[in-house]
């Protein structure tokens, strides 16, 4: 027999950890110092850089944070309204209370939200909402970075061990709990097997690589979450964010109210026609919809307009620092000024919303399995500038507490059967070194399937079951013949079967939901239908994805939802695909 | 995107493949300019390969070339001073790379199934003389060569100075062992009590076919100090007192130990002294505090287990109590060596002082022992004269090496001797001048340009298993795991390498290697990729 089959030592690397953190971003950094408060022994592992720090590195840094001075209640409705009544209210509450804690938490760390002259935090409301309001990170440009940088200073003062660029493939189970993981270095496809008693994921939202800060998290976490048993939600709503077609840029939504306008080809300021009462503050996915929309009636492309703000505003917005910086004055010397210029806009998949269905602890039906930031979903699909920058921080500490708590709870270290392990790593390693389709050409192609707007803006059965029909395809014929000539694309071809899944998982989901709410917008069914008020929730089986539902549990809370904020958007009358009216 | 990085303005730190997100830079190490710390290092180590092996993920990579490099790395990466960490050119930026304890955590790493038995590629056999650190590297090397190698050593135990030199908390036996039997698995043969010009000559060798000889001999003979009084009960050198330990021979010393020198072995055998159970240890050494001849971190180890330090001072005479107590006469000395550098301690016998003690260590230094250099072969010095580059005496086919040579010094020097005398070996016998050589390294890296900024991060160090100074015997450091290890090769800044974009699939324009490089060597395009622009309307 093989000796591998008797022994882990012989197979890779063997580590053991009460807490195994999968992925380094804000969420992950944020569990694993709430963790290591409690337990001595905590690893995050990442298949990204070392100290990178995740995506949030890229962000604004701007942060929902509740008011204490203000009713949480009143947070909890402005929310309710926003999110169409979709969502846990007695969480959504916890959250908010928590985020004030976090803000501290930063601030206590050494980070800075912007004041007033005297001393007042300054507090930006959100998408036309009476309270949810954000505050803004200081400096202007790098307030991502300085967030990321407080909190990897912090891990590592506190001892929190940490591995790069490895990436986990197969969660380990010890009957009905976790034993650990197992990966794979993505340099040197070198193994890695280990222990560990609580698994907080915290790996972000899949995407497909749109190149816009979002290429790394392809929904590889949700993979090996779906594989141990964990159970997904919210799969059918995507953020589809308005970029720049050539670049990227942050901080729309600052210009916004200071005269910046979207424009379409006849140089109509459209989004008046679409949200009378909002206008382009509206939450972007709607401003996406109307963009799409103008498209079809032949008044495309849609530019982005600065052109009418005043001096100041400008100098106050102009990028000095940072990626930013860098980006701004290149376009600049490119001949391209993003403040006097008409530029181009289109709406874009940013990634899926969808992530792990945990309950209030922010443990997934899994014991043992606990689900941070990004991964964790709580809404859907419209999404608050400063919410991922709270929600990172208020659900990671909450898996990092609570996962800690359950690891304590427990002396024995879990056992992981070599057999098992020898047999995964292999199959895990077969692709290594062999001829094949590249990973990259499967991707463009699972991107053809989500990206026309039948299938990602305006949705209808349609598109989406033309879209389906293809990615059934994809999945037999190319996805097996995907090969990966070194460890790094042996890492990129996980991604993509993963990205596969997620695709199967949107459109499948947006099938099944047969009305509008939140992101989700049916060109077949553009209204609200009671029947569909709850969460779809996919599991696993026998390799085959499953779907089931559950109701919001209305009664249980204090809000009633009377008010929607997907009223507040009109579609004005599409030839092509037929406006509110046509339904 | 990504377009280029400028070749003539990176200096392969490697910032851009440490921070980039989608992984798109590779290192090309293998470079002409040598890296500052493998400039500085007597063995010498290609350190910034082995750092790169580690920061790509493969450790098993890093071990083999460590092998390539020092096969004594387990040993050197627990003693040696650390020549290579002195010219590290993070130290300027926040601390050095711990490139030693990278260097230990390589050595202990055991790879399984390794293959050890080297084809045989040479005619002639080769005598390796001494299974000390240069004649354990020479034999490896040669071995590795597919040399027959057959390795002749004194004592009834490989190691020399490693085993009786240096004590089991520092470099415990069983770190030896493994690299001793690895040698017998290629094939190495060791005759144990074996000592040259006593159960051998080199003619012996001649005669059995032995054309080529290896003398790695050491100084392993203690210096003597000659003052009144310095023989009798509880009176040992450094060497002898050690060795005595580590043997089991010597098993009690009283509540209070004199120690002679200010060398490493005095250092050593003083801590030794204290885990044996002493109360009071005090070492008396000729040197000022700020000149003690041994390395820094072993008189801060003493330090720290609560040694006196008696500096600027030298010995007058011993005289013995009927108890066994010794009262040393202590003189002051005002100076320790002459205009021209050499050692004459000049003292003054007016000022004195008394330490008394059960018992008293002599460590004042080591010598070549006159009766194991083949005659012929000494300097005027008592050394070993040979070539300090091709290792060669003035014996056709015999080489040398290590302390023999050098007079005492760092293991390194000792095992770069070995591998330098491999390499002039090979190419004598296949009858090419020495002058052949290549040289020990290329250009060395010219160092960081003053506006480059890196950024910090923190150095991991080993910690201790207990407390210094609460005594024991077992290894008083815990070496890397693969977490700390791994985190610690990622701050190596591969200096002197190049930077080149090798997986372009997937770059997200986040300019962070542009940023983020020191040099300004990186241009990114600020368009993205175009493929995923592929949303759009399609036909209704």
């Amino acid at each position: 027999m093989n000796p591998e089959y008797m022994d882990l030592d012989r197979q890779g690397n063997v580590l053991e950890t009460g807490v195994l953190v999968l992925g380094g971003g804000l969420a992950g950094l944020w569990a694993s110092i709430k963790a290591r408060a409690l337990i001595d022994d905590v690893l995050i592992v990442d298949k990204g850089p070392l100290n990178w720090g995740g995506l949030g590195s890229m962000c604004g840094g701007d942060m929902d944070v509740w008011d204490p001075n203000d009713d949480v209640m009143s947070w909890v409705d402005d929310l309710v309204y926003y999110f169409d009544g979709l969502i846990e209210q007695d969480v959504i509450e916890l959250l908010m209370r928590k985020s004030y804690e976090r803000f501290l938490d930063y601030e206590e760390m050494g980070h800075r939200f912007a004041r007033d002259d005297r001393g007042n935090l300054r507090r930006v409301k959100q998408r036309g909402l009476d309270h949810v309001s954000a505050l803004l990170s200081r400096p202007f440009g790098t307030g991502g970075h300085n967030l990321v940088s407080v909190l990897v200073n912090r891990t590592n003062q506190l001892g929190v061990r940490r591995l790069g660029r490895i990436q986990i493939t197969n969660i380990i189970k010890d009957g009905e709990g976790v034993a650990g993981v197992v990966g794979f270095h993505t340099r040197s496809g070198e193994f890695y097997i280990i222990k560990a008693k609580v698994i907080i994921v915290a790996t972000g939202n899949a995407n497909w690589k749109s190149s816009y800060g979002t290429n790394t998290c392809a929904g590889e976490g949700f993979a090996i979450a779906l594989d141990a048993g964990v159970r997904m939600r919210n799969f059918e709503y995507l953020k589809v964010w308005n970029v720049p077609k050539d670049f990227a840029w942050e901080g729309q939504t600052m210009l916004l109210p200071l005269g910046a306008r979207f424009v379409n080809a006849l140089g109509e300021d459209f989004m008046n026609k679409y949200s009378p009462k909002l206008g382009a503050k509206m939450d972007p996915h709607y401003n996406t919809r109307a963009m799409a929309e103008e498209y079809l009636a032949g008044r495309g492309p849609i530019y982005f307009d600065a052109s009418a703000m005043r001096d100041e505003d400008v100098e106050l917005l102009t990028p000095t620092g940072g990626w930013m910086g860098v980006n701004y004055t290149r376009l600049r010397q490119m001949g391209m000024d993003f403040f006097k210029d008409k530029l181009e806009w289109i709406p874009q998949i940013n990634y899926a919303i969808g992530g792990i269905d945990a309950d209030i602890e922010g443990q997934s039906n899994v014991k043992g399995i606990f689900a941070a930031g990004r991964a964790r979903n709580l809404e859907p699909g419209v999404y608050l500038g400063g919410w991922a920058v709270s929600g990172t921080a208020t659900t990671g500490a909450i898996a990092g507490e609570n996962g800690a708590k359950m690891a304590l709870s427990f002396a024995y270290q879990p056992r992981i059967d070599p057999a098992l392990t020898a047999k995964i790593k292999h199959e895990v390693l077969a692709p290594l070194g062999k001829a094949g389709i590249h990973p990259k050409e499967v991707l463009n192609e699972l991107r053809e399937v989500v990206a026309p707007y039948d299938v990602s803006i305006l949705k209808s059965e349609k598109g989406l079951s033309r879209a389906l029909n293809r990615l059934k395809e994809i999945q037999e014929e190319l996805l097996p013949l995907m090969a990966a000539e070194s460890p790094h694309y042996l890492m990129k071809a996980n991604e993509v079967r993963a990205m596969a899944q997620v695709t199967e998982m949107y459109l499948t989901s947006s099938l099944l939901r047969k009305e509008t709410r939140g992101g989700h917008y049916r060109v077949d069914y553009p209204g609200r239908d009671d029947h569909y008020f709850g969460w779809f929730l996919i599991s696993k089986e026998r390799g085959k994805l499953s779907w089931s539902f559950r109701r919001v549990p209305v009664e249980n809370y204090k809000v009633k939802p009377n008010r929607y904020y997907m009223d507040l958007f009109q579609s004005p009358g599409n030839p092509i695909i037929g406006g509110q009216d046509a339904t | 995107m990504i377009q280029r990085v400028d070749q003539s303005k990176c200096i392969g730190c490697g910032t851009c493949q440490r921070i980039c997100p989608l992984d798109v830079f590779r290192l090309d190490v293998k470079q002409d300019v040598t890296s500052p710390c493998s400039a500085a290092c007597p063995i010498p180590n290609d350190i910034r390969s082995m750092h790169y092996q580690l920061q790509t993920g493969s450790i098993e990579g890093a071990v083999r070339m460590m092998l390539d490099n020092n096969p004594l790395a387990s040993v050197t990466g627990r003693v040696c001073p650390r020549f290579c960490e002195s010219e590290c050119t993070r130290k300027n930026i926040d601390a050095a790379v711990n490139i030693s304890a990278i260097e230990q955590y390589l050595g202990d790493h055991v790879i399984q199934d390794w293959v050890d038995k080297v084809p045989r590629r040479h005619a002639a056999p080769v005598a390796v003389v001494g299974a000390g650190p240069a004649g354990l590297s020479c034999a490896y090397f040669l071995a590795a060569d597919g040399f027959q190698v057959t390795l002749f050593e004194a004592k009834d135990e490989p190691g020399g100075m490693l085993r009786y030199a240096i004590p089991e908390y520092r470099l415990p036996s069983a770190v030896i062992a493994p690299i001793i039997s690895r040698l017998e698995k290629m094939g190495v043969i060791i005759k144990y009590n074996h000592a040259l010009n006593d159960a051998f000559s080199l003619d012996d060798l001649q005669a059995q076919g032995f054309r080529t000889v290896f003398l790695g001999l050491g100084a392993g003979k203690a210096k003597k100090l000659e003052v009144e009084g310095v023989a009798g009960e509880a009176i040992f050198s450094g060497l002898d007192f050690l060795k005595g330990v580590r043997t089991g021979r010597i098993a009690s010393i009283g509540s209070s130990v004199a120690v002679v020198g200010g060398g490493d072995v005095a250092m050593d055998a003083a801590q030794t002294a204290r885990r044996m159970g002493a109360r009071s240890v005090t070492l008396i050494a000729l040197e000022g505090e700020k000149d003690l001849p041994a390395y820094r971190h072993n008189i801060e180890a003493a330090r720290a287990e609560g040694i006196d330090f008696f500096c600027s001072l030298g010995v007058g005479r011993i005289a013995h109590h009927g108890s066994g107590t010794k009262v040393i006469d202590l003189v002051k000395c005002v100076c320790v060596y002459d205009e021209k550098g050499n050692f004459a301690p000049q003292l003054d016998a007016s000022a004195c002082s008394q330490v008394t003690a059960n018992t008293l260590i002599l460590a004042i230094g080591q010598e070549v022992d006159p009766a194991s250099v083949p005659a012929g072969l000494a300097s005027p010095e008592g050394l070993i004269k040979a070539g300090s580059d091709t290792c060669q005496t003035s014996a056709p086919g015999v080489f040398a090496a290590g302390d023999a040579v050098t007079g005492p010094a760092s293991v390194a020097q000792a095992i770069g001797g070995g591998k330098r005398a491999a390499q002039a070996i090979m190419l004598h016998l296949r009858g090419i001048e020495l002058v052949h050589l290549p040289p020990r390294m290329g250009p060395v890296f010219e160092g960081l340009p003053e506006e480059a900024a890196i950024e910090r991060s923190m150095r991991h160090e080993r910690q201790p298993f207990y407390r210094p100074g609460a005594g024991g015997f077992t290894e008083l450091y815990r070496g890397f795991d693969v977490v700390e290890a791994m985190a610690e090769a990622d701050r190596c800044l591969t200096c002197g390498a190049k930077s080149i974009p090798s997986y372009l699939d997937d770059c997200m324009t986040c300019f962070n290697c542009e940023i983020n490089c020191p040099t300004n060597a990186i241009f990114v395009h600020p368009f993205k990729e175009i493929l995923p622009r592929s949303l759009r309307p399609i036909e209704w």
